[in-house]
């Protein structure tokens, strides 16, 4: 292992970064969005789209993303329809291309992780707050969605995690992300040893303010494992206890 | 006391083991006879290597490793490897030989040492019909990078491609000499690599404008059926970083098998095996 040769990878590798968090942060986030839609879809088995949900899970979910950047990059450029429709402007570019399949991707299994966690809100918050006269949407913002958000949040940090690692495979549609940089430095210098071991700190540097993101979420959005310290909560244990 | 001395023997044992994996190095090299030889070449550039239907590899490389192999009288096992990992995979000892259209350049020749080239023709460049670059013609003469003869003529063809390649992407595949020659020379030009050869599938769709390859893979392309669209164009460029043709690239620190390659590629030469075999792949001779 050469040291200075890994420093020297390490900052050509940081402008690779950009691209790896702009493509990890948009999929994520338009992501998120179409699995909340889905799930809602799934959980109120709305037909005939519920039909449709289900057979886009299973193929998205039933397929490496490799594959699926691969149709979505060079196969459908194939047909001379696509590539005289308007949206030729965006498939035409591999950013778009990539975008378009990690989003695809992370809302197929977001959807199943948020669709577990809306079935398990308890019957019985339901039941409250229909007691309290709410309904319909005012329902589903105030009391499905915010418990539902804390069931998910500990499967959806997963995702997060491998929607990191899932951006590298853009590099393979010209994209110059990390793993694009990476590429293009082993070509030149044959070195593949060092330019991994720096691509992959990178990665793991990434993976690790993710966590710590993931975590501060997850504490503040259940205030009943917040700080006050451990004996308020043996206080508490022992109150249920006792009759 | 019984445990320490097992452990005493096992710690000697697997010392011993680690110096037999890393000190004999060089020493057993040289001790190789080479009667068995394995050889990796890409299997996706036809006509120099391909992969046929049935999985089993075939093309110019393919046979002339054949052939040398048999006038060395050695034992040799040809393998698949993708192009990006081809050198490294050869320095790590998975093969020993790479036969795969590999241009010897100086950059590669840094890690790999080179035989003698086997076959010549230089790059040129590849457009579709419908692109502007179509217009640009293609002229059949070499020009040399390295030769000072042809300074004059690189530079009016360098100024003229900087001009008509304005505002175009050229998609080219990584680790190329192709893309060194567009880094040190088109410097201002819009590039994309890409792994394999599915900058042809770009070309095809319109998102590139134009590919950099061999001269003689890109003459059989156009001949393929279905590509009937594609057209050469600008000038061939060859010498200097883009190298004085595909050679055999093996070890550096294994010269006695280079020689051994040298001398049975001069045997092919002179008696026109070589070009035998390339009058059967390219239709033309390749022979340096």
């Amino acid at each position: 292992m050469d040291f200075e040769f890994l420093g020297q990878t390490f900052l050509k590798l940081l402008p690779g970064i950009p691209v790896t968090l702009e493509l990890a942060t948009l999929s994520l986030l338009l992501g998120a969005c179409l699995a909340l839609a889905f799930a809602v879809i799934r959980v109120r088995r709305i037909r005939p789209l519920n039909w449709l949900v289900i057979g886009y899970v299973y193929v998205f979910r039933g397929t490496p993303l490799l594959v699926q950047m691969f149709i979505i990059y060079y196969g459908l450029a194939q047909f001379p329809e696509i590539r005289n429709s308007f949206a030729w402007t965006y498939l035409r570019e591999p950013y778009w291309c990539a975008l378009l399949a990690l989003v695809l991707n992370t809302a197929a299994y977001g959807s199943e992780i948020l669709r577990g966690a809306l079935l398990s809100v308890p019957r019985g918050q339901i039941m409250a707050a229909q007691a309290c006269g709410m309904s319909g949407f005012l329902l589903f913002r105030r009391i499905s969605f915010p418990i539902a958000l804390r069931q998910a949040l500990p499967a959806y940090g997963n995702e997060f995690i491998l929607m990191i690692k899932a951006t590298s495979l853009a590099s393979l549609v010209t994209l110059a992300d990390v793993t694009g940089i990476a590429a293009r430095i082993i070509a030149e210098t044959y070195r593949p040893v060092e330019v991994f071991v720096a691509a992959g700190t990178i990665y793991l540097a990434i993976s690790y303010g993710l966590i710590l993101l993931v975590r501060l979420a997850e504490t503040r959005l259940n205030p009943d494992q917040r700080d006050p310290a451990p004996v308020a909560r043996v206080d508490a244990a022992r109150k249920e206890v006792t009759p | 006391m019984k445990l320490t001395y097992l452990k005493r023997g096992i710690a000697a044992v697997l010392m011993a083991l680690c110096a037999h994996a890393f000190l004999p190095g060089k020493a057993h090299a040289q001790e190789k006879s080479w009667d068995t030889i394995r050889i990796a070449t890409e299997g996706a550039f036809p006509p120099f290597n391909l992969t046929k239907q049935d999985g089993t590899l075939d093309g110019y490389d393919v046979d002339l490793s054949n052939a040398l192999c048999e006038r060395m009288k050695a034992k040799c096992t040809i393998i698949a490897q993708p192009w990006d990992g081809i050198i490294p995979a050869l320095n790590a000892g998975k093969y020993d030989a790479i036969v795969a259209a590999m241009s010897a350049n100086p950059e590669r020749a840094k890690v790999v040492s080179f035989t003698i080239p086997y076959a010549a023709g230089g790059l040129t460049f590849l457009t579709s019909k419908d692109n502007s670059l179509a217009d640009v013609p293609y002229v059949d003469t070499l020009i040399r990078l390295d030769d000072a003869k042809d300074a004059d003529s690189l530079k009016d063809a360098l100024a003229e491609l900087n001009t008509v390649f304005a505002g175009k992407v050229a998609g080219l595949q990584a680790s190329t000499i192709a893309t060194e020659f567009f880094h040190k020379y088109l410097p201002d030009v819009e590039i994309r690599e890409y792994k394999g050869n599915e900058a042809e599938l770009d070309l095809a769709a319109g998102r590139v404008d134009m590919i950099m390859a061999s001269l003689m893979y890109l003459s059989d392309l156009v001949k393929q059926d279905g590509k009937e669209n594609l057209v050469l164009f600008g000038p061939r460029f060859g010498g200097g970083l883009l190298g004085q043709g595909a050679a055999i690239a093996v070890r550096q620190e294994d010269d006695a098998l280079r020689e051994k390659l040298d001398a049975a590629l001069e045997e092919l030469k002179a008696d026109g095996t070589m070009k035998e075999i390339s009058m059967k792949w390219f239709g033309f001779d390749v022979t340096p």
